[in-house]
């Protein structure tokens, strides 16, 4: 009986031994998270202190500043102001004088004598430059934060940086990061350290946004104008956050003047788009709004035939309003709304018109209520709201009589979160908070009304679910030079049938060398409930969110990051160098022949099955980043530099074997410089360079016989039956073996400026790719038929030559 | 912007726009690659022979003359096939163009390891092994035909279900179909029927032991004719399934599906060599 227990142990023992480490791995993240909050917290208790609290505004248009610096030099100790503008700081009794600094704006020093608490509300000034010079728009150092793979690009900067047919987005500027790469040429998704677009968190005002695309994947839905700060986490992920694996970006807009009546107009070669922003009660409230909208449609419809015309439109809107109610309430209501429609009508005959076509939209709406309790406890409730929906439609009408077949399928949201934030010493800040998601998914329905023949269809299935966190982050300081934030989430889903739940250990900690040189490291883990099933890789409306069921469960990544950061001081320049290694598990792969691109028949993108198109496997991606990064000053911009690997692992793919992702990208590099040439001429360039994707190139074709069983009756009977039917396949290499070419290309654009008497314009003219790269989209074989012989060659499909750009753009 | 400003800036999207314009699909320089062996052959016990087809693969990027539909059988190949214990050498039949061995000569016998090796000119060396299935499949349970009348034509769809058999790890292929008797016609015509509900192919992983129902599609009855429903039920090991299943839902290629490698158990080739255990039944309608 020994023997046979002791042989049951020796034959398991390695899984016992990967989960025995794994368990000895989380209890000791765990075990540093406390021991760190346990000594800040004996720390904090030790002396009578008092609190100084308030927002810090930028002056002239009264807009919260995220990110301020707040430094108390007799402490050596500061802290930042939240995404709100809010900061608090608690210390002993004494006097101090309390520095306000942010990059662009004059520092503001305050001198106090602390004997009571304290509410201090700043006004900073944006320092006279030149509005062409970018200005960032954080203050804290890099070298000095306590984070680690978080990348702060200012909104700014993304207005300056040439872009397809003069359009600013957000995701293209974001892809010219080191550490996050695009999929194909125009694509708009991030694929951030080997993760998918799936894998990204996208945030805006605290809502989620499924769908961030416009134009199958061509822009984004985020151009900017309405955006105060943009910021993504690529690793040592913040305990409040979760529900993704890859990336973080957190996207806040802007709150409005509330001082004066302003705003932004543009006129670019497929779209316009306005911004309006304004006091609705001076210095207590605000409002803005901001709109874009295409206009090819408009622009091609007289050039079309009365009998079939077709169009493509998209329009995004962004609006915000605010109240202060005293100096302890505030309430932000924001929402977005953006919609793509394409369709196309024929009308052969007066009675008759068919229409056909697809639209997709997002929706997200938020109402946030600031409270601060007593002088340095900061609360923040959101009532989240976010909705993306997509219809295929085909109606025709015919002597009075209507036919209509839709195709639906989308995500709702509802959801709450409550976050507080207590700084109870300058060495010490606590951020607990929880949130509740209820998501609706309705993966597809199909709606069939019929008139004539009496059919009323509406087959529609409905999945809810609700997902769910428990956090608390612990901002330490321990001496002159350790800096933490330790953190741990509890993470839950509930579906129909099965439950999920994890706990998720989170630290990043800095370490300061010198002056402004620091090593830093972090380690987080995620969990990923919801997935998005694209197998495209460009971003279509037609992909499809769906829930973890019994069959698909949660994705689950592990990642170590570490690296060194320097601030170049007089110089704004900041340099970071930073390795990780990540591991994921049970990630979603599509099987072979998986395809949930339907666009064209309704019917037939109702009937597949999800959960028997998609399989589970594991991922691993590691490699390194560099970036010099000047974010302000009359020449600024980045290098970056990616040197990184992404292999994949499924039992039902590539026979088992290990293979490259499609976007592992070997080698990426990134140039952008904006360079203030005159006081009215600003030059702006990129020069990306990336390893071509890896993808499974047809080698050969071959024939492949069906068994019929029912013939082997006839067979055994005698009868002379021949297995000659068959299908022609093709014979693929190695899964993702072959290199499609490198992609690489320059941008350029001038921009000419001139202050007028009421308002100051912008003409920018832009080139495309300049030099007329031909990048590869997509790969096919050609076969060129002559007399009895056939020749097939491989051939590389681009979409974007050379292209130039004229915006024209006013300020009020 | 002054005038000159203004034209030079028009001269300078003129250009553009004309380099633009170039054509938009260029050649890329492929890997070249050689044709492989496509090894094809099912066994199973009860046949009077064992077959096995052997072909060549087409390379792509290459200029291929006398370009056929078809792919020519390779006729000098060298086929055994082993039982672990003896072997047998498979004879190439020009008239069912394929390698044929009785079982007189090579039993197939359920439970048994067979390896197939096969050797053609040109270097070629293939080698497969399959296990023949030991379990006599489940037995069908007919649940319900059902009849609707529609502008006079009758249809007609059933309903089956099985029971998975006690063993772990048992793959099923499943097929429907009708054998019409025209009056004056020697042979019947048999027309396979696909299924409404229910996968032709399928494992019991996650369904040990439990009931696999199935519903055909809609079949015309024609009246004054003999019709015959029938259904087969192969117990079938794994190559059999994987193959099976992945040529079942073939796409072909599509830029917008993942790519559909076709499983194969052929070492340094192609095709597949795997085993079954057939059982079948009919009723008259």
């Amino acid at each position: 009986m020994l023997n046979q227990t002791s042989s049951f142990h020796f034959s398991k023992s390695n899984v016992s031994n990967t989960r025995y480490l794994y368990i000895i791995d989380k209890i000791c993240i765990t075990a540093v998270i406390a021991i760190l909050m346990l000594s800040s917290v004996t720390n904090a208790m030790a002396q009578k202190r008092y609190s100084i609290s308030g927002y810090v505004k930028e002056s002239g248009s009264s807009e919260l500043l995220p990110g301020v610096n707040i430094y108390i030099p007799e402490l050596k100790a500061g802290t930042i102001t939240n995404n709100y503008g809010f900061y608090s700081i608690s210390l002993p009794q004494g006097e101090y004088s309390i520095q306000y600094s942010y990059a662009g704006y004059e520092p503001v020093v305050k001198n106090v004598n602390l004997n009571t608490n304290l509410l201090i509300d700043i006004s900073l000034s944006g320092i006279t430059l030149r509005e062409v010079i970018i200005s960032s728009e954080k203050g804290e150092k890099e070298s000095e934060n306590n984070k680690i793979s978080v990348i702060s690009l200012p909104v700014k900067q993304i207005q300056k940086i040439p872009g397809l047919l003069g359009e600013k987005d957000v995701f293209k500027a974001l892809q010219l990061m080191p550490g996050v790469q695009k999929g194909s040429e125009g694509n708009s998704g991030l694929y951030v350290r080997g993760g998918g677009p799936d894998q990204n968190l996208i945030i805006l005002d605290d809502a989620p946004v499924y769908n961030a695309n416009h134009l199958f994947g061509f822009f984004s839905i985020f151009n900017g104008d309405a955006l105060k700060s943009v910021e993504l986490i690529k690793g040592g992920f913040p305990a409040r956050f979760g529900g993704r694996l890859s990336s973080v970006v957190e996207m806040t807009m802007k709150d409005g003047n509330k001082q004066k009546f302003s705003g932004e107009a543009g006129i670019g070669i497929i779209s316009s788009r306005i911004l309006l922003e304004g006091p609705l009660k001076k210095n207590v409230s605000s409002f803005i709004v901001s709109g874009r909208r295409t206009y090819i449609d408009a622009l091609t419809r007289p050039f079309m035939d009365e009998s079939e015309r077709g169009g493509y439109y998209f329009y995004d809107l962004n609006a915000k309003l605010n109240y202060e109610f005293g100096a302890r309430n505030r309430l932000f209501v924001s929402g977005y709304f953006g919609r793509d429609k394409f369709n196309v009508v024929t009308r052969y005959r007066q009675d008759e018109k068919q229409e056909g076509g697809l639209y997709w939209q997002n929706s997200t709406a938020t109402v946030r209520w600031n409270h601060i309790f007593g002088s340095n406890i900061f609360s923040n409730t959101s009532f989240i709201f976010s909705r993306y929906n997509l219809k295929i439609f085909n109606y025709v009408e015919e002597d009075k009589e209507s036919y209509s077949l839709e195709y639906l399928s989308g995500i709702r949201d509802f959801a709450i979160k409550y976050d507080l934030e207590y700084n109870i010493s300058p060495k010490y800040n606590l951020r607990i908070g929880t949130s509740l998601v209820n998501h609706r998914f309705a993966p597809s329905a199909l709606v069939e009304k019929d008139k004539s023949a009496l059919i009323y269809k509406n087959n529609k299935t409905l999945y809810e679910s609700f997902e769910g966190g428990l956090y608390s982050e612990n901002k330490i300081t321990l001496g002159e030079n350790f800096k933490a934030n330790a953190g741990i989430r509890y993470s839950f889903f509930i579906a129909d049938k099965k439950h999920y739940s994890a706990f998720e250990p989170r630290i990043v900690m800095n370490y300061r060398l010198s002056n402004n040189f620091s090593l830093k490291a972090g380690y987080a883990e995620m969990n990923q409930y919801i997935h998005l099933l694209s197998n495209t890789g460009i971003g279509l409306p037609t992909d499809l969110w769906v829930p973890s069921t019994d069959k698909v469960k949660p994705q689950h990544s592990r990642q170590i990051s570490a690296g060194i950061a320097r601030d170049i001081a007089p110089t704004d320049i900041t340099v970071t160098l930073e390795g990780y290694y990540k591991k994921s598990k049970r990630i979603l792969g599509y099987k072979p022949g998986a395809s949930f691109m339907e666009l064209d028949d309704p019917t037939e993108a109702q009937n597949f099955t999800w959960e028997d198109n998609v399989t589970a496997g594991s991922g691993k991606s590691y490699g390194a980043e560099f970036l010099i990064h000047r974010k302000s000053g009359r020449l600024s911009g980045w290098i970056g530099y990616t040197l990184s690997w992404t292999k994949l692992q499924f039992d039902a793919l590539n026979d088992g074997k290990e293979f490259w992702a499609r976007y592992d990208r070997r080698h990426d590099i990134s140039i952008v410089s904006i360079f203030s040439l005159k006081e009215n001429i600003t030059l702006s360039a990129t020069w990306v360079y990336g390893t071509g994707n890896a993808i499974s190139l047809p080698m050969g074709e071959y024939p492949a016989s069906m068994h019929q069983p029912y013939m082997d009756a006839f067979i055994m009977a005698g009868n002379p039956i021949l297995y000659n039917y068959y299908n022609t396949v093709t014979d693929y290499g190695e899964m993702n073996s072959y290199r499609i070419k490198p992609y690489h290309r320059m941008d350029f654009a001038v921009q000419f400026h001139k202050v007028k008497s009421n308002f100051e314009r912008t003409w920018e003219i832009g080139v495309y790719n300049a030099y007329n790269r031909k990048n590869p989209f997509f790969y096919f074989i050609d076969e060129v038929y002559e007399n009895q012989s056939v020749t097939s060659k491989l051939k590389q499909v681009s979409i974007f030559p050379i292209i130039p750009s004229v915006t024209y753009s006013i300020k009020f | 912007m002054n005038g000159n400003s203004l034209k030079i800036v028009l001269m300078l999207v003129t250009v553009i726009f004309l380099f633009g314009c170039e054509e938009m699909v260029s050649d890329v320089d492929a890997p070249e690659s050689l044709p492989k062996l496509v090894v094809t052959g099912f066994i199973t016990p009860g046949m009077p022979y064992t077959a096995v087809t052997v072909k060549k693969s087409r390379p792509l990027y290459t200029t291929i003359d006398n370009y056929g539909s078809d792919f020519p059988t390779v006729e000098d190949a060298y086929v055994t096939i082993s039982d672990g214990i003896d072997s047998a050498y498979l004879t190439y039949d020009i008239e069912y163009d394929s390698y044929r061995v009785s079982r007189e000569e090579l039993p197939i016998v359920p439970g048994r390891v067979y390896t197939l090796k096969v050797t053609a000119p040109g270097g070629y060396e293939v080698e497969a092994t399959c296990t023949v299935p030991s379990d006599t499949p489940p037995d069908i349970e007919l649940v319900k035909i059902d009849t609707t009348i529609v502008n006079e034509s009758i249809n007609l769809n059933a309903s089956i279900k099985f029971k998975d058999l006690e063993s772990a790890d048992n793959y099923y292929g499943i097929t429907a179909g009708i054998v019409n008797w025209h009056e004056g016609q020697m042979n019947p015509v048999i027309t396979e029927i696909g299924f409404a509900r229910g996968e032709p192919y399928v494992s019991d992983k996650n369904m040990n032991n439990q009931y696999f129902s199935y519903s055909t599609n809609d079949f015309y009855y024609f009246s004054g004719e003999t019709q015959r429903l029938f259904f087969t039920i192969a117990v079938t090991d794994v190559h059999y399934y994987n193959y099976h299943k992945v040529l079942y839902n073939y796409e072909g290629v599509n830029p917008f599906a993942e790519p559909t490698k076709l499983y194969s158990n052929i070492r340094n080739g192609l095709g597949v060599f795997a085993a079954y255990i057939l059982k079948g039944v009919a009723y008259d309608l």
